[in-house]
């Protein structure tokens, strides 16, 4: 099911005044997609789940299921699924009484699940077929995620990403279109972050539910996303596949947002169509008004070469940080700005050295003051 | 790195008993000796307080109150406080709690309000009761004439000794006023607990619910209720010990006779009542040793309870 956001806002009256936690979202979520909400903390990723869960009633704006506004829809009509930041297992429930807990307590559920068992009302159906049914769909949630042999535990028996499972369970027990998740790996040491991660892509694919997943960790949202919605204070700051945006970031803020190693960042300033970084001619033949820019590089988009490869660009290296496989290298231009570029495996690069530099082409992206991209290339 | 050196462990535990004999001592003065001297002198036949006097040991006492009509009395009062006043109160508390949790405004001022009976002064409260449940002009009477119904005579107890029947339905007239009073007196404290209880509740607990589209009753029952049993048990388990020990209330509502005017059965009496005429008493010979008999059996029916609630509470509560 495809999902639509149209110019949504959202605004919390509180007593200190009103906050608005989302600020005219508009953005469409293709069906059967995997679509990653990142951002920092509080720019208002759990809200925009809310609002399509039906929690969080809009202030502004339209939602729409396909092409059926929901927005008025009261939060059992839309069907969705979701998984909370921290899974909100029933504590006092096993793990079985919490995965069927929507299946036995929801009127529309029940009069969904009877329908179906009874053919469209053609043959009555019992009790025990009913409850029969119930356990079945149980059991085959539980296999999808894993959690068979955990069924008659509580949830407080479990560890942390055996409770995410079965919170992903509970959520996809009622065959929802819609799955959102906020935040489910936050509570997961890395290895298994990694694995379960892998587990949500597949369970995502082998069900084809459209699904919009939560965080801020944006090596999580590269990796398992065919699409990502970058956020910042309520505002959407670019929406596209993760590689895309990656390669062209729409603003400085997702520029330095996304990438394991921070975007080496320049005062620079243009001239006559020429970007200079101090004296140091960068890029010429831009379309660019005079002025002040800010000049970015990726670290993987700079290589290093010999002196004088580098058509006047050179740097000395100041010190080699390693971690794990990848080792980076910090370098000084000559006027004193600072810069990482990443080293090339079998290079003899050591503190002290003089390299050149070569610019990927498509590397450079210059910001305007206010922060939007003005130029790449 | 420094290292905490325990090379005598046992040392911290005397240290720890040194720490712990202030309390002790207290503890020893106030609590254990009385009680011990409670037990022996209950056991002690025509003890004398004066001389300390007394005859022999014997637990004739215990057979004596047993097989007081009066003390039988008590035990029913006190036990229709603690089994049908409580539980009425804990119901009526929490009903009012999940409304007021319920609403948003005015959240504070009904709280406000309903904690007032907490700080009003028992003896106080109960007179005014006595005053509202008066035949002639009490205000109960009063409305209830609006709607046509003649006064009932609530606690005055006219012509009961001249039938057991008159007698019985006076005596269910009482209950029912101090059944009342009980309700409203035990609603604060009660009503606080719940709702701290119902706030404690993880928010997400109910959105889930919401997603899953579950009724209002079924989210009542399945989640708030289980997820709220640690405080009912501890508001049961306070509340039944508390209403053992009822005393003021009744002297309030009744007087010191424990009963209407005109009866002299002593017809409200209460277990902790029944300790203190005993006591009142102390110049006659045994009147001591009958009060701490009963004392004792009171203490006895308190640890029975109190073992039986924390057993339960282990099989029922669900603590997170
Ligand atoms: N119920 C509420 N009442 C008032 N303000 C709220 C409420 N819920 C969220 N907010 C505010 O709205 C903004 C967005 O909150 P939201 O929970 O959506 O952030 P988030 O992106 O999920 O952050 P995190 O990564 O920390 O979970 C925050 O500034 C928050 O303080
Ligand atoms: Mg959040």
């Amino acid at each position: 099911m495809q999902v639509r956001f149209d110019a949504v806002t959202k605004q919390f009256q509180t007593k200190k005044g009103c906050i608005t936690a989302v600020d005219h979202l508009s953005l469409t979520i293709g069906s059967g997609k995997l679509i990653g909400f990142l951002g920092p903390s509080g720019c208002g990723k759990t809200t925009s789940l809310f609002m399509i869960s039906g929690i969080h009633p809009l202030t502004e704006g339209r939602i729409l299921f396909d092409e059926t506004d929901v927005t008025a829809l009261s939060p059992e009509k839309r069907g969705v699924g979701m998984v909370f930041q921290n899974y909100a297992l029933y504590p006092h429930l096993s793990v079985r009484e919490n995965i069927e807990f929507p299946l036995v307590n929801s009127r529309e559920m029940k009069k969904r699940l009877m329908e179906e068992l009874s053919d469209g009302g053609k043959r009555s159906v019992s009790r025990k077929r009913f409850k029969d049914s119930v356990a079945e769909r149980v059991h085959e949630v539980a296999r999808l995620v894993e959690i068979s042999e955990y069924l008659d535990r509580k949830p407080s028996e479990l560890s942390g990403g055996q409770q995410q499972r079965v919170a992903i369970a509970r959520a996809i027990v009622k065959r929802p279109s819609i799955l959102l998740l906020d935040e489910p790996l936050s509570n997961l040491d890395a290895r298994l972050r990694v694995q379960t991660r892998e587990e949500i892509r597949s369970i995502q694919r082998r069900t084809g539910i459209t699904t919009v997943f939560v965080t801020h960790d944006q090596e999580e949202a590269l990796n398992l996303c065919d699409e990502i919605a970058i956020m910042k204070n309520g505002v959407l700051q670019q929406y596209g596949a993760p590689q895309d945006v990656y390669d062209n970031p729409a603003n400085l803020f997702v520029a330095e947002f996304l990438g394991g190693t921070k975007i080496n960042l320049f005062e620079a300033r243009a001239e006559a169509g020429i970007v200079f970084i101090g004296d140091l001619k960068i890029r010429g033949d831009i379309p660019v008004a005079d002025g002040r820019v800010t000049l970015g590089i990726r670290p993987e988009n700079l290589l290093s070469c010999a002196p004088e490869d580098g058509g006047g660009l050179t740097a000395r290296v100041e010190r080699l940080i390693r971690l794990g496989g990848v080792t980076t290298v910090e370098a000084v231009l000559p006027g004193g700005e600072s810069l990482r570029l990443m080293k090339e495996n079998g290079s003899t690069l050591k503190p002290g050295d003089t390299i050149g530099l070569k610019i990927l082409p498509g590397a450079v992206c210059l910001f305007a003051e206010g922060g939007e991209k003005i130029w790449q290339g | 790195m420094a290292r905490l050196r325990l090379k005598n462990p046992r040392r911290f535990d005397n240290t720890a008993y040194l720490y712990l004999l202030p309390a002790f001592l207290l503890l020893a003065v106030f609590t254990i000796y009385p009680l011990v001297n409670t037990i022996l002198t209950s056991a002690k036949l025509d003890y004398r307080f004066l001389t300390g006097a007394y005859v022999r040991v014997s637990l004739r006492h215990y057979a004596d109150i047993m097989a007081d009509a009066t003390f039988l009395r008590a035990v029913f009062n006190t036990a229709f406080i603690a089994f049908v006043c409580v539980p009425l109160s804990m119901l009526s508390a929490l009903v009012t709690a999940l409304l007021l949790n319920s609403i948003k405004k005015l959240r504070g001022f009904f709280t406000t309000l309903y904690y007032l009976p907490q700080v009003t002064n028992v003896i106080a409260a109960g007179m005014v009761f006595a005053f509202l449940f008066n035949s002639n002009f009490g205000l109960v009477n009063t409305m209830l004439g609006w709607i046509g119904i003649d006064p009932v005579a609530w606690i005055s107890g006219v012509n009961i000794a001249k039938s057991a029947a008159l007698y019985n339905q006076a005596y269910l007239r009482c209950l029912f006023v101090l059944l009342v009073y009980s309700l409203w007196s035990g609603l604060s404290m009660k009503v606080v607990l719940f709702l701290g209880g119902l706030q404690n509740i993880n928010p997400q607990y109910y959105q889930v619910a919401q997603i899953d589209g579950t009724s209002r009753w079924r989210v009542l029952r399945k989640i708030t209720l289980p997820l709220l049993s640690p405080t009912t048990i501890y508001v049961f388990i306070t509340s039944v010990i508390t209403a053992f020990k009822a005393y003021s209330a009744v002297v309030a509502l009744f007087g010191n006779t424990y009963g209407p005017i005109g009866d002299n059965s002593k017809m409200m009496i209460t277990i902790v009542g029944y300790i203190i005429d005993a006591l009142g008493d102390y110049l006659s010979a045994g009147a001591i040793s009958i009060a701490s008999a009963a004392a004792v059996i009171l203490l006895l029916i308190i640890m029975g309870l109190t073992a039986l609630q924390l057993k339960l509470s282990q099989k029922w509560v669900h603590y997170k």
